[in-house]
């Protein structure tokens, strides 16, 4: 079964093969990405069923045995993200199709789009570090093409930012790789694991994995580290900022959450401690941030920045209870963000602009539309039985039961405040008179119906994940219990 | 010699700093250009310098386990970050230069100021 790990690399790859071929006609590429789409969402639900039933699927490149080859492994972790890629990616498509047109088809908008997909299942399927860093420079130099095609001004000045603090980043991952190489002597995650746990140098390695949090942070969008993401999400066209904002910051939070679940165990008590500072930080900074923008995207993308860190506060805590609330966070804000920038998109092709002083009264026009937002809206906010209040529950109740009381009043307090900001976001844009008369550009029908295709999809996820929230409750607590026995892992890599 | 090494791994990573803080966008690309190059070296460096042989071993022969062989994995690194280094400044250099031709500064302080001006120009409608 070891052709379900390479799948997920190698769909993509084709897709953009034959996207390229397709170059001079973007009415074939359209349906190329789309076949694509569909394999791709088949196989990521065949891993993720068959990664439930028998815990790790792990093969090596090549058959260089471990720990000297690259592992590909997948964990119950690593299979949820790729099928969380594959259903957002099939949304984010099909929304695609009503803003890409055809000048942006021939500047290669559908190449990159598949490379990025390529370059995310390959980091959530690596068990190798450099491997991971090959991966994390794949997604960077698509997201590149990304940000910039089209063109326009702040566009440029936006992609410019990103890239030099992202590139900062990745070197800044790669001197840490450099020096974790330098004290253990092997790259394979599962070897590294075993290792560190008997090394003597610990404070080095403590030293090594503060390293590996800025680099991570940075990719995550913590808190010092955060300023390239309202600089390059809400200047970029409406697809690309939603494929970043679902898939882009969880990359670093996943590989921040593999990184301290399976190799830096030793001095729990520094590290988590930083670990909880910056998440305490990013959430009060981010939302304090938010509540000044004027603007959807722009509100939007410091409430990501802000719900970072609910994830990295529950690995932070590190009890069981805590990493649930953790995993069922990243689970739901995926979608949740995913849906709410494919919204600001709708709400900006019908109104002309998304600024809070153009308001658009839509509730009268679009009712329907008005309930698929405020579903996603709310549900960020964390109102129950939405699905953003089960995880916040959680983890007040964890960091409750391990005493870090001032994490709790944060949780709370940051809540709050989210709920205010996303309550005058729908206040604006929903119940307030449209005040200018500017006559917009006829949106076609065919059009609307593309871009409520998939905020539907995602709110009925939503909706499901919120009011039936067992399956994600069970899903979320077999992986906590995986990721809390690491030596599972190292057994899956290195005996077979 | 590996202390020599790490020396200048630092004060290249030091150069490469101050090259980043600056406002001059091109600047700023020699820096990441530099500091690339120094952790290169610092790869380098966690392999281990040693005097060996290079590490090949010819078809059938034995004499491969009697003598030292060079540590290859940091080789194969160094390759690999030297490749997509190489990737990353070539785009880097294309989007400094349409920034360039569109914006028409070079100086990041200004694009700031511009970038303001796009947005109060948006509200202005």
């Amino acid at each position: 079964m070891s052709w379900l790990l390479t799948l997920p690399l190698l769909i993509p790859l084709l897709t953009t093969i034959f996207v390229l071929f397709a170059r001079v006609s973007p009415k074939l590429q359209r349906i190329f990405a789309f076949c694509g789409q569909v394999f791709y969402l088949f196989i990521a639900i065949k891993l993720f069923i068959y990664v439930c039933h028998h815990g790790y699927l792990t093969t090596q490149v090549g058959s260089w045995p471990a720990p000297f080859g690259i592992t590909l492994i997948a964990d119950m972790l690593s299979a949820m993200m790729v099928l969380l890629t594959a259903i957002v990616s099939f949304c984010v498509t099909i929304y695609s199709y009503a803003e890409i047109d055809d000048s942006y088809c021939h500047s290669g908008f559908y190449p990159a789009y598949f490379v990025l997909l390529m370059g995310l299942n390959g980091a959530f399927l690596t068990g190798d570090i450099f491997n991971l860093y090959v991966w994390v420079e794949v997604i960077l130099i698509s997201s590149f093409l990304l940000l910039a095609i089209g063109g326009r001004k702040e566009q440029l000045v936006g992609a410019v930012k990103y890239a030099v603090l992202s590139l900062i980043a990745t070197l800044i991952l790669l001197t840490a790789i450099a020096f974790l190489y330098g004290v253990t002597g092997t790259l394979n995650m599962a070897d590294l694991a075993l290792l560190v746990l008997h090394s003597k140098y610990v404070g080095l390695i403590t030293t090594i994995s503060i390293l590996f949090i800025i680099a991570f942070g940075m990719k995550a969008a913590l808190f010092p580290m955060f300023f390239w993401l309202p600089a390059a999400y809400p200047n970029t066209t409406y697809t690309t900022s939603s494929i970043f904002a679902a898939l882009l910051t969880k990359v670093g939070v996943y590989t921040l959450i593999r990184m301290f679940t399976l190799i830096f165990l030793l001095s729990q008590s520094y590290t988590h401690a930083v670990l909880l500072i910056i998440a305490c930080a990013t959430l009060l900074v981010g939302i304090l941030c938010a509540v000044a923008q004027r603007e959807l995207r722009r509100l939007f993308s410091y409430n990501l920045i802000s719900h970072i860190g609910y994830m990295i506060i529950g690995l932070a805590i590190f009890s069981p209870l805590a990493l649930m609330g953790s995993l069922f966070y990243l689970l739901q804000h995926i979608l949740v963000k995913c849906n709410l920038f494919l919204c600001a998109g709708f709400i900006g092709r019908v109104n002309g602009s998304t600024e809070y002083t153009h308001r658009a009264g839509l509730y009268k026009k679009f009712p329907f539309f008005a309930l698929l937002f405020f579903i996603a809206a709310f549900s960020l906010a964390g109102v129950p039985p939405l699905s953003g209040f089960w995880p916040k529950f959680m983890l007040v109740k964890a960091s409750l039961q391990s005493h870090n009381y001032t994490a709790a009043i944060i949780i709370l307090v940051v809540s709050f405040m989210t709920l205010f900001v996303m309550a005058r976001a729908w206040q604006v844009m929903f119940l307030s008179a449209k005040t200018d008369k500017r006559t917009l550009p006829k949106m076609t029908r065919r059009h609307r119906v593309i871009m409520l295709v998939p905020i539907c999809l995602l709110s009925l996820l939503i909706l499901f994940v919120g009011i039936i929230p067992m399956p994600a409750v069970m899903l979320v607590k077999m992986i906590s219990q995986q990721l809390l026995h690491p030596m599972q892992y190292v057994h899956a890599v290195l005996r077979r | 010699m590996e202390v020599l090494l790490c020396w200048l791994v630092g004060c290249l990573f030091a150069i490469s700093v101050y090259l980043l803080l600056s406002k001059n966008l091109m600047r700023v690309l020699f820096g990441i250009m530099l500091i690339g190059t120094s952790i290169n070296l610092l790869i380098f460096a966690a392999g281990r310098l040693t005097e060996a042989a290079p590490a090949f071993i010819h078809v059938g022969s034995d004499e491969a386990l009697n003598q030292r062989l060079a540590n290859a994995l940091p080789q194969a690194l160094i390759l690999t970050a030297i490749v997509i280094g190489f990737g990353v400044v070539s785009y880097s250099l294309v989007l400094i230069t349409k920034t360039w031709q569109d914006v028409g500064t070079m100086n990041s302080d200004e694009m700031d100021d511009h970038e303001q001006e796009i947005c109060s120009k948006e509200i202005d409608l």
